[in-house]
């Protein structure tokens, strides 16, 4: 029998159906499911408390260098590559002149083994001047592919990676919910990235001055809490009648109180100490991130198939559309952009939050940690300026200092051009080290009852979408119609959304047998719009035979098994697709396979 | 049972249900009728409200004071002396405070521009500040809030300009001692909206008024009973 009947699957289709517009009879069967999961929701264990950490990269870079993966074994079906799906250059005459994506063999400590992107075979920049192999990250890394939303547009899709269902909280916002810290939920958002709670609201900071600020005792508070110290018990008993008489049965009222208490204790531990911590995380990273995308820092010979060797040949243009202008510019022969990629930096903000994470986390006054950044955060900082010709074609690059407004590419359109490859290559061996760092530095960090934070803490790494290489041939050139490998994406019409075709991953110490892959692909095809083309979503069946569409749901109901809740909000609307046991290893409940099909 | 039958049955049912549903919301007329062949009994507590008084059906939560209100109602008490500790506090402390941008602002649209915009950072709009800060525009619960208003209460209270002030509306003095009839001046300051403070008066004269306290100089006690009715996070609900 195809499909089992079940109260989940039936909820699950049920609740399909409240997704679209709704019938009378479908939407009582939405409230019936929504009533479920919320009483799920009151089920949730309260001990030992997950932190969750979403690293949200908005604009959605392409994550082919990644946690793209398409194949897991040799086994499994090729795809139909579209040449635009790349992270790695191909040699030809000493130069590069082609992209081809690469996938190489990882075999993990319980001797399981999984392709993954060649990225995690790079060094990157630890703390101090160490290195640190990012292949340490694979053991602890959960990839989650093959889901769409399956309705296109960047704040839809942006805010369904960490908050799928808008009834419910965030996920986020479900582990600040049952938090005792003293601030549950923190974070930088230049824009909204989804978090939702019932009890509290996420505070927005910038430095750790807006988070302790509140809380230290300095030359002009001095006074008054020492003598507030002499009498203490008359203040306490007088704040406790005040809140009794005035406030206490009050929804919330218990809330106003705790937060109240809370900061008083905060005040009296003395958070001084923190500042110096702060500074200390704050230059650590930021010489982690701009080492790490820097490649000569650590490979003065160049990163083997990514910048040891020029990226033109003499004979082939280079293209990449800016979206944002309507333009494509073309790169002149013989253009080698490693002198670009030399001058790669990320904003200081990236640093900063990555930093405030590992503060307020360590220092466990907070649970959840919203890192947010845009790709203009890491391409603006390109200290070169493209000068060009009237007819749109690239004529120089030269360093000025200048931030480049060209490399801002709008909402990184620009994927799909081939230069990308080695752009994307940065940004993620940036983000890989910060993630590196942080989970080393939390596990040198014990809880209460002497656990290590990074077996406590959840790093989602999530964007908008998967960009996917265009397949139209709706782009023009100042010359024409551009010729028909371009129109392929091989030189770069930019790139699409993929809202079909996503792919997220988690990276914990709780974790200890991954890499896991989850979720089914299709080998590809050629859709030529905005829902993918490549490692679009394929159905997933479970042991019990059942099938189901793989959604943003899946991957908050996965989510939350990892982070050790028997139960969850979202459980009855979407399967785990792993299950994990008591040593931290994870089993998936369904395969990662390439199916035959188009989209 | 085939899972197919039970969504066949399952949707019958629910059909039905809405459908008696429908008819009560769509057909007013009908949905009455049934309603007023009711029993007298009910309609007796249309005529006499007092009899059954309809039960709240839920409790609003707490709103508390954004961070101009907040600034407004500490002015009040202790004088404008304190907008430096304001400023430095709470004045712009969007993230904890929330109100992003005041639309009435003497400031105008300077005041969001504080607020952080990163994608439009140079807006002069309302509209547009308002929709692209990121900022709650809540006075949300939290303990970030707390710090830093027991630090404005903090400093406050050791500035004697501002705490002269607040003793000019009890035509008190800080060397003068300070009696239960000041203590409930100084809790309508805090609470003047309170029906009834004087429970909260008697309790709060046992619970200040102790030794301690009596072994502290008068300037002293003033700042303890404004330290304690400013700590308190209750008079900020609205």
């Amino acid at each position: 029998m195809e499909n089992n009947s079940n109260r989940r699957d039936f909820l699950y289709r049920s609740l399909l159906l409240g997704t679209a517009t709704m019938t009378p009879v479908q939407s009582m069967a939405f409230q019936l499911a929504k009533g479920l999961i919320l009483k799920a929701q009151a089920d949730v264990l309260q001990n030992d408390l997950p932190n969750y950490v979403v690293i949200n990269m908005a604009g959605a870079p392409s994550r082919w260098a990644f946690d793209a993966i398409l194949r897991t074994s040799e086994n499994d079906l090729p795809i139909n590559r579209n040449a635009s799906v790349a992270n790695e250059y191909v040699t030809e005459s000493n130069r590069f002149n082609d992209t081809v994506y690469t996938l190489k063999n990882f075999v993990n400590q319980q001797g399981q083994s999984c392709l993954v992107p060649p990225l995690f075979f790079d060094k990157v920049r630890g703390r101090g001047n160490s290195e640190v192999s990012l292949s340490n990250l694979l053991n602890k890394m959960l990839v989650m592919r093959g889901y769409g939303t399956g309705i296109d547009g960047h704040p839809n899709n942006m805010l369904s990676q960490s908050w799928p269902n808008k009834s419910l909280n965030s996920i986020g916002g479900f582990v600040a919910d049952y938090s005792s810290k003293t601030i549950p939920a923190l974070g930088n958002r230049p824009r909204s990235s989804g978090f939702k709670a019932k009890t509290t609201n996420l505070i927005e900071v910038e430095s750790i001055d807006s988070v302790i600020k509140a809380f230290l005792t300095n030359e002009k508070n001095q006074q008054s809490r020492s003598l507030a110290s002499q009498v203490r018990t008359s203040i306490e008993a007088a704040l406790d009648s005040i809140h009794f008489l005035k406030s206490s049965k009050l929804i919330d009222g218990a809330s106003l109180k705790i937060n109240n208490v809370n900061a008083r204790k905060q005040i009296e531990r003395g958070m001084s100490s923190v500042l110096s911590q702060w500074q200390t995380a704050k230059d650590k990273y930021k010489k982690i991130f701009n080492e790490s995308i820097n490649y000569q820092f650590l490979y003065p010979n160049g990163i083997p198939n990514i910048t040891d060797k020029p990226i033109l040949t003499e004979q082939k243009s280079l293209r990449f559309r800016n979206n944002g202008a309507q333009k494509n510019y073309v790169f002149g022969p013989n253009e080698d952009v490693r002198e670009s990629l030399k001058k790669l930096a990320f904003n200081d903000n990236v640093a900063n939050s990555f930093a405030l994470a590992e503060v307020c986390l360590a220092q466990q006054l907070t649970s959840t940690f919203d890192i947010h950044f845009d790709g203009y955060q890491f391409y603006y900082t390109y200290n070169h300026i493209f000068e060009h010709g009237s007819d749109g074609r690239i004529t120089n690059i030269s360093p000025t200092g200048v931030a480049n407004p060209h490399l801002y590419i709008h909402d990184n359109h620009a994927t799909g051009s081939m230069v990308m490859v080695g752009f994307d290559r940065a940004l993620f061996r940036g983000v890989s080290a910060g993630i590196s760092e942080l989970l080393q530095t939390l596990s040198e960090s014990k809880d209460a009852n002497g656990s290590s934070l990074d077996k406590k803490t959840f790093i989602h790494v999530t964007g908008d979408f998967n960009r996917h290489p265009r397949h139209d041939n709706q782009y023009y050139t100042p010359q024409g119609m551009l010729p028909l490998e371009v129109e392929q994406g091989k030189f770069g019409t930019g790139s699409d959304h993929g809202y079909d075709a996503m792919v997220t991953s988690v990276f914990s110490g709780a974790i200890r047998n991954g890499p896991i892959v989850v979720g089914n692909v299709k080998q590809g095809g050629n859709n030529f719009f905005r829902k993918g083309s490549i490692g679009t979503k394929a159905d997933v069946t479970f042991s019990d035979g059942t099938k189901q569409t793989l959604t943003p749901v899946h991957v908050a109901a996965t989510l939350s098994k990892v982070m050790g809740w028997n139960h969850n909000p979202w459980e009855n609307q979407a399967r785990s697709l792993v299950q994990m046991d008591s040593n931290g290893n994870a089993t998936p409940l369904v395969k990662a396979q390439v199916l035959p099909g188009e989209n | 049972m085939s899972f197919k039958l039970k969504v066949t049955i399952f949707t019958v049912c629910l059909f039905f249900t809405s459908s008696i549903i429908l008819f009560g919301q769509g057909c007013g007329v009908g949905f009455k009728t049934y309603l007023t062949t009711e029993s007298s009994s009910k309609a007796l507590s249309i005529d006499h409200p007092d009899i059954n008084p309809p039960q709240k059906t839920s409790e609003s939560k707490i709103l508390l004071m954004d961070r101009l209100q907040l600034e407004s109602f500490l002015t009040e008490i202790f004088g404008n002396s304190i907008k430096p500790i304001i400023d430095a506090n709470i004045r712009y402390s969007f993230e904890a405070f929330g109100l992003p941008c005041d639309p009435y602002s003497q400031n105008g649209v300077n005041d969001c521009l504080n607020t952080k915009m990163n994608i439009y950072p140079n807006e002069t709009n309302f509209a547009t500040a308002i929709a692209y800060s990121t900022y709650s525009t809540d006075g949300n619960i939290n303990s970030v809030r707390e710090g830093l208003r027991m630090n404005v209460c903090d400093q406050i209270i050791q500035n004697d300009i501002s705490l002269s002030f607040a003793l000019s509306k009890l035509s008190a003095s800080l060397n003068s001692a300070p009696t239960v009839a000041n203590l409930r001046q100084i809790v309508e300051l805090f609470f003047p909206f309170a029906d009834n403070n004087e429970d909260l008066v008697q309790v709060l004269s046992r619970n200040i008024f102790t030794n301690d306290f009596n072994n502290l100089s008068s300037p002293n006690k003033w700042r303890v009973i404004f330290l304690t009715l400013c700590y308190s996070p209750d008079w900020q609900v609205l």
